[in-house]
């Protein structure tokens, strides 16, 4: 059978051919990230309200002053810190507990072990809001938290958890804990089950006792893995918003609010706009340079 | 090699089940000081299994172990002494090679000096001197296997366990590095225990061979008893390229002899009679020969007295250099298999008469698969 068209392409044709394909990927990529990427450049640049009654792409140019604006705001510098110090103080809790865990369900066999596995695994498929809202009625002034508390140590023993600035922090750091532990137990444990058997065997025939064996045969092979967890969840935890705006609502007054909920507030509640656009992309900036130097020693290992 | 009938190593009555499934059975062998005894089997036949109960890296579920006459069934491999080299050599890739070489003096807790010392020493010894900060990631396959044994070396471990080292490289190289391996063998003059399914390395390689097989040992013996004298029919068809011709005959008494009778021959095996009458499974044998002891008996001028004759037709002709490897058809249809010097030609029809000594046949027991004698 002879095809009736010849379906050869001159060189041009073949190349217009090729932008035709590959043109509803370009279309999604713009209009999904470069484009509002631009508007928010753009917003960050000018001075815009919507209540101003001009429209944004008529606002009056601004120049740099949002950006200065906001490094000289302690509000955000504030928020920007408690985050950073939330995220810390969460992240490495997270990873020092999925890892004893991992460890534990990797060299103890016991009965029941794959259904505890599982079961390890459901507070991360919870949506936020329910964690939070668990968490919230926790620690309550009349919640279980504070019942167990006074039926332990008498009255006087009832704290009132969203009043202190550091104890409020304490819960929302709680629960992204117990929310995301088993993040990091799935990718730390799925890692050790990835690794080959011989070199700790190896180490082991060498002489090498248990505690040896982990800390420089296991973990330097676990160190890729170990380090992607650490990332995804670094990026995660820092855009914090859900539990705040649920547990505390970034009270008492602004003590414990984070960076996506001040941002939030900004320009959707107080209405700058453009102010937030600023702020959203010194963020931007600052964590994509954290990401960068994460991401080298991976490089390395690669 | 003057201790060299100290035992080193006793396994007793070994038994290895893994969830229900019996790998190694009720396996006895002395290991002696000094030699390099070679495991060879086909795969799964239980000898990496073997191997790995004596590093400690498996618990036997039955028997105990020996070394120097110590129980050491329950000791962990730590405190063993044993080196074990892994078939794909389990270098620890993200340090450098010295490193590499250092790791079993460092948790010794070796000083730092007489580390240096040790692992400059046998670096040395192993030509490894110039890769000793590279990567061990980075090096080529026959450097990581001079690595992984100077890993062990360096520990003087009381034997070395080898896991198939040779099975990564290519033809050419493997026989490279087989004459390297027996050279190391006399330059540290160290028990070695060596597992492969490849005849060729074990026959060259080992002082002594264990033939495994479905977690028995079939036969224990020096390279030359297991190829001559195999003990059971498993050996005799196992070893040797193409391997030892097997020819079901049958034992009946005439006129007050005793014959082996197949439909193309007899041979009279009056000298044997008690051998043969201890069989179970009377009246029916198997006759072993190898094909090299096959000899086509008109080409030699000399008297053939009491040489067995088989008639036969030339089937395939599979010539390999010097010699060729010769199939033939008997007139009962049964297929022989003989290698003869390329000196003279044949053609797929001839006619031939091929011959053994009586005396060179082995005979085996169908029922049990041992050899009579």
């Amino acid at each position: 059978m002879r095809f009736p068209i010849q379906w050869k392409l001159k060189w041009a044709e073949e190349r217009w051919m090729g932008q035709l394909l590959i043109l509803p990927m370009q279309l999604l990529i713009w209009f999904v990230l470069i484009i509002p990427m631009l508007i928010v450049i753009y917003l960050s640049l000018v001075s815009w309200q919507p209540i101003m009654g001009v429209d944004w792409w008529q606002a009056p140019f601004a120049g740099l002053s949002n950006y200065v604006q906001a490094v000289q705001d302690p509000r955000f510098l504030t928020a920007m810190g408690r985050t950073i110090g939330l995220v810390l103080v969460a992240v490495s809790l997270e990873f020092l507990l999925g890892l004893a865990l991992a460890l534990f369900f990797h060299q103890q066999e016991f009965p029941g072990k794959r259904i505890f596995a599982s079961i390890l695994l459901y507070p991360m498929m919870l949506p936020w809001v329910v964690v939070g809202l668990c968490f919230y009625l926790l620690f309550l002034d009349k919640g279980p938290v504070n019942y167990i508390l006074i039926s332990l140590f008498g009255p006087s023993a009832s704290v009132q958890w969203y009043q202190n600035p550091i104890l409020a922090l304490m819960t929302i750091a709680l629960a992204d804990i117990w929310q995301w532990t088993p993040f990091m137990f799935l990718v730390i444990y799925s890692g050790l089950g990835a690794l080959p058997p011989e070199p700790v065997e190896a180490a082991m025939t060498l002489g090498a006792n248990r505690w040896e064996i982990f800390r420089y045969i296991v973990f330097p092979m676990l160190k890729p893995v170990i380090l992607i967890a650490l990332i995804i969840r670094t990026l995660e935890a820092f855009k914090i918003f859900d539990l705040v705006y649920i547990m505390t609502g970034g009270g008492p007054g602004t003590s414990t609010e984070s960076l996506s909920l001040y941002l939030y507030r900004t320009g959707f509640i107080y209405g700058q706009l453009s102010y937030a656009a600023a702020m959203a992309l010194l963020v931007l900036i600052l964590v994509a340079l954290v990401a960068r130097l994460a991401v080298r020693p991976l490089e390395r290992e690669l | 090699m003057a201790h060299k009938e100290q035992v080193l190593i006793r396994l007793e009555g070994i038994t290895k089940e893994f969830n229900g499934t019996i790998a190694v059975q009720d396996l006895n062998l002395e290991i002696r000081e000094g030699e390099f005894l070679c495991f060879l089997g086909p795969s799964g036949c239980g000898k990496t299994t073997t191997l790995r109960m004596i590093a400690g890296l498996e618990r036997p579920t039955r028997g105990e172990i020996y070394l120097r006459d110590q129980r050491i069934t329950d000791w962990p491999p730590q405190r063993r002494n044993i080196g074990f080299m892994f078939q794909n050599y389990a270098l620890f890739q993200h340090m450098s090679v010295y490193d590499n070489l250092a790791f079993g003096l460092r948790v010794r807790r070796v000083p730092p000096t007489e580390i240096e010392r040790r692992v400059r020493a046998v670096a040395q010894a192993l030509e490894l001197e110039p890769v000793l900060n590279l990567r061990a990631s980075r090096l080529d396959l026959s450097t990581m296997q001079r690595v992984a044994l100077a890993r062990i070396l360096v520990i003087e471990p009381q034997v070395l366990l080898l896991d198939e080292p040779l099975n990564n490289f290519r033809p050419g190289l493997r026989e490279l590095m087989r004459a390297e391996l027996k050279r190391w063998q006399y330059q540290f003059g160290r028990t070695m225990v060596y597992v492969t399914h490849d005849q060729e390395e074990a026959l060259t390689l080992g002082d002594r061979v264990v033939v495994m097989n479905a977690g028995r040992v079939e036969q224990v013996g020096t390279p030359d008893e297991v190829y001559w004298r195999p003990a059971t029919l498993f050996v005799a068809g196992f070893i040797g390229r193409p391997p030892m011709n097997l020819i079901p005959v049958e034992y009946r008494i005439s006129e007050g002899h005793a014959f082996l009778i197949s439909p193309d021959f007899e041979m009279r095996v009056d000298e044997r009679r008690a051998l043969i009458e201890a069989s179970s499974f009377l009246p029916r044998l198997i006759l072993g020969i190898r094909p090299e002891q096959l000899l086509i008996p008109d080409l030699h001028a000399s008297s053939h007295e009491g040489l067995v004759r088989i008639p036969a037709k030339v089937d395939l002709v599979r010539p390999l250099g010097r010699k060729l490897i010769l199939d033939l058809k008997t007139r009962s249809g049964l297929l022989i298999q003989m290698v003869t010097p390329s000196t003279r030609r044949f053609a797929v029809g001839d006619d031939l008469e091929i011959a053994f000594h009586p005396h060179q046949a082995l005979l085996f027991d169908p029922h049990t698969g041992q050899g009579l004698y």
